[in-house]
C-alpha cells in the first residue's frame, strides 16, 4: 500500500519496519561490543599516558574550581598534585559529581575518585584503598531561630531538606527521615540558594562542607543531630584484577594521614577562603 | 572483556520509572493546556490597535522567546522567592516555566494564525454588519483555530521533551527518577536505555497521533495540508 503524503513515494510499512529492524541492529551491535575495558591496568595506563585523573567535585572544601582562573584547589586536587609527583606523572582533574563518581571510575574516566564516603553499597561498585583520610559527622545547616537536636525531631512531614542528589548523605538522609520533604539538588550552590530563598529549612551537609557553607550566610548555624552520624571518607578506584595502584593508594593514604598532611591540606583550604581553621572541626578522628 | 548488561536493577526499580513518567505526562499535559488561553490572551493583546498595550507585551513575548527555558526555570524557582513573598514548590516553578514558554510560542503562532485569514472574511463580515469582536468570534477565530492546531500538536512534542528541565530543581519526573536509580544502582547504562525508550514511546505515540489530526483536518480542507 502506497501513499503519497508530503511528497514521499516510499511503501509506508516497509519504511517503518526497516527503521525498526535498524534500531534492533543497533541496540545489538552497542550490546555485543559494549564498553571494552582495556585489557591493561590502570597503573600502566597512568605511567603510560604519563598522567594521573583524579576526579573532583565542585564541593569545598573536597574542591573548588575559580571559575577565572579555572585552578582547582582543595583536599582532593592537593592530595592529587602529592600522588602525580610521587609516581611522576602529572596530574589532571576531571569534573564529577558525588553521584555519578562511581560512573566515572566505571567507564573509565577517571583513575582515582578521592573523598568518596564509605558505604557498603558504592563498596559493591568500586574498590576503596582501605585507609580513610577524613573523619566527618553529617550535620545541618539550619535558621538561628531553629531548635533541633536529634534526628528524630526532624522526621516529620513539615521537616524540608536539601542534599546533593546521589551522594552519601541523599543515602542516609532518604532512608533515616522517611517522613520528611528531601529535596536533591545538583550541587552545593543549589542546597544553599533553596536554603536561602526558604525552599528548605535544612540543608544537610558533612560538617566541614557547612562550615564552609555557613560563611556565606545570614542567619544560619550548624547543628550536629544526635545520634551522631560519623562517616568517613577514602580513595576509590576501579575494580580490577590488577591490584597495584589500590595497595599503593592504601599505603599512601595512611602515610598522609598519619603524617597530619590530609589535616594540613584541609587547614589550607579553609585559610585560603578566608575561613579560620579554628572554628572547624578538625577531619581526623583523634582529635574529634 | 566486554561490558555485562544487567537489566534486573532497573526492572526492579520499573515501577518508580513509571511514577515519574506520569509527573511528566501531567506536567507536560497542564502546561500545554494553560498555555493556550495564556498565549491566545497575549496574542490578541499583542493585536490590540492600543500601543501602550501591544507594545510591552511584545517586547515580553520576545524576552521569553529570547531566553533559554532552564535560566528562566532557575530564576521562578531560586531567585524569585527571595524578591517577593512566594515560595514556589518544584512542580509550581516548573508548571510556570513551562506554561510561559508554552503560551509565548502559541501567542506567535496565534497571531500568524489570525493574520493568514483573508481580508475578504473580515471585509465579508462587517458587510453583513458584524462588529469588529464579533466577527473574530464567529468568523475569524474558528478559521484560524483549525489551521494553528497541528502546529499547536507539535509544539505538545516539544515540550514533552522540554519538561526534562524540571529534573533540575528536584521535581521527580522521569529524568530525575533515572537519575536516582542510575546512582543507586551504579547502572546508568541500562537505566538511561530504559528511560530513552520510555520517552521515545510516549512521543511516537503523540506524534502519530498529532499526524492522524493533521490528515482528517486535511481531508476537511482546513489543515495546512493541501
Amino acid at each position: 500500500m502506497t501513499e503519497h503524503h508530503s511528497g514521499q513515494t516510499i511503501p509506508r510499512c516497509l519504511a517503518r519496519t526497516a527503521r525498526i529492524v535498524a534500531a534492533v541492529l543497533l541496540i545489538l551491535a552497542l550490546a555485543t561490543t559494549g564498553l571494552r575495558a582495556d585489557s591493561k591496568s590502570t597503573w600502566d595506563m597512568i605511567k603510560e599516558r604519563g598522567t594521573l585523573r583524579i576526579g573532583v567535585v565542585q564541593a569545598e572544601p573536597y574542591a573548588f574550581s575559580d571559575p577565572i582562573t579555572k585552578q582547582w584547589t582543595g583536599m582532593a586536587p592537593s592530595y592529587g598534585r602529592a600522588l602525580a609527583e610521587a609516581l611522576g606523572v602529572k596530574p589532571e582533574f576531571v569534573e564529577v559529581t558525588w553521584g555519578t563518581a562511581v560512573a566515572a571510575l566505571q567507564a573509565n574516566k577517571i583513575d582515582l575518585m578521592p573523598n568518596l564516603s564509605v558505604t557498603p553499597q558504592r563498596a559493591t561498585a568500586v574498590e576503596y584503598s582501605n585507609a580513610p583520610l577524613s573523619y566527618s559527622a553529617l550535620a545541618l545547616l539550619v535558621h538561628q531561630a531553629t531548635t533541633v537536636t536529634t534526628w528524630d525531631e526532624l522526621d516529620k512531614p513539615e521537616t524540608r531538606i536539601a542534599v546533593s542528589q546521589g551522594s552519601s548523605e541523599d543515602a542516609y538522609v532518604t532512608q533515616r527521615l522517611k517522613k520528611a520533604q528531601i529535596f536533591r539538588f545538583g550541587s552545593y550552590s543549589e542546597d544553599l540558594a533553596a536554603f536561602q530563598n526558604g525552599t528548605v529549612t535544612a540543608v544537610a551537609l558533612y560538617h566541614p562542607s557547612l562550615v564552609v557553607l555557613a560563611s556565606k550566610v545570614d542567619d544560619a548555624k550548624i547543628v550536629v543531630p544526635k545520634p551522631v552520624r560519623s562517616t568517613f571518607s577514602d580513595t576509590a578506584v576501579r575494580r580490577e584484577p590488577d591490584k597495584t595502584l589500590r595497595d599503593w593508594l592504601t599505603t599512601t593514604n595512611i602515610y598522609f594521614y598519619n603524617t597530619g598532611a590530609s589535616q594540613q591540606w584541609y587547614e589550607q583550604f579553609l585559610l585560603a577562603r578566608g575561613i579560620d581553621p579554628k572554628t572547624s572541626p578538625s577531619i581526623l578522628k583523634e582529635q574529634q | 572483556m566486554g561490558y555485562s548488561w544487567d537489566f534486573t536493577p532497573v526492572l526492579r526499580a520499573m515501577d518508580l520509572l513509571l511514577l515519574g513518567l506520569g509527573n511528566t505526562l501531567m506536567l507536560t499535559a497542564l502546561a500545554f493546556l494553560l498555555g493556550l488561553p495564556v498565549g491566545i490572551a497575549l496574542a490578541l493583546a499583542r493585536l490590540s490597535r492600543h500601543r501602550v498595550i501591544a507594545w510591552p507585551v511584545g517586547l515580553m513575548v520576545d524576552f521569553l522567546r529570547c531566553t533559554p527555558a532552564l535560566v528562566q526555570l532557575f530564576w521562578l524557582f531560586f531567585a524569585l522567592p527571595r524578591l517577593l513573598p512566594v515560595r514556589l514548590s518544584p512542580f509550581g516553578a516548573a508548571l510556570m516555566a513551562l506554561t510561559v514558554l508554552s503560551a509565548a510560542f502559541v501567542s506567535e503562532v496565534f497571531r500568524g494564525g489570525i493574520v493568514s485569514v483573508e481580508r475578504t472574511q473580515w471585509e465579508g463580515a462587517r458587510a453583513i454588519g458584524m462588529t469588529s469582536r464579533q466577527a473574530m468570534r464567529r468568523v475569524i477565530l474558528p478559521q484560524a483555530v483549525k489551521r494553528m492546531i497541528p502546529v499547536f500538536l507539535e509544539r505538545l512534542v516539544e515540550l514533552l521533551k522540554m519538561s526534562t528541565i524540571a529534573s533540575t530543581i528536584s521535581y521527580p519526573d522521569l529524568l530525575f527518577r533515572a537519575q536516582d536509580i542510575a546512582q543507586a544502582t551504579y547502572r546508568p547504562l541500562e537505566v538511561f536505555t530504559v528511560t530513552a525508550l520510555l520517552y521515545l514511546v510516549v512521543i511516537a505515540a503523540t506524534s502519530e497521533a498529532t499526524r492522524r489530526v493533521e490528515r482528517h483536518l486535511a481531508r476537511s480542507g482546513e489543515g495546512t495540508v493541501h
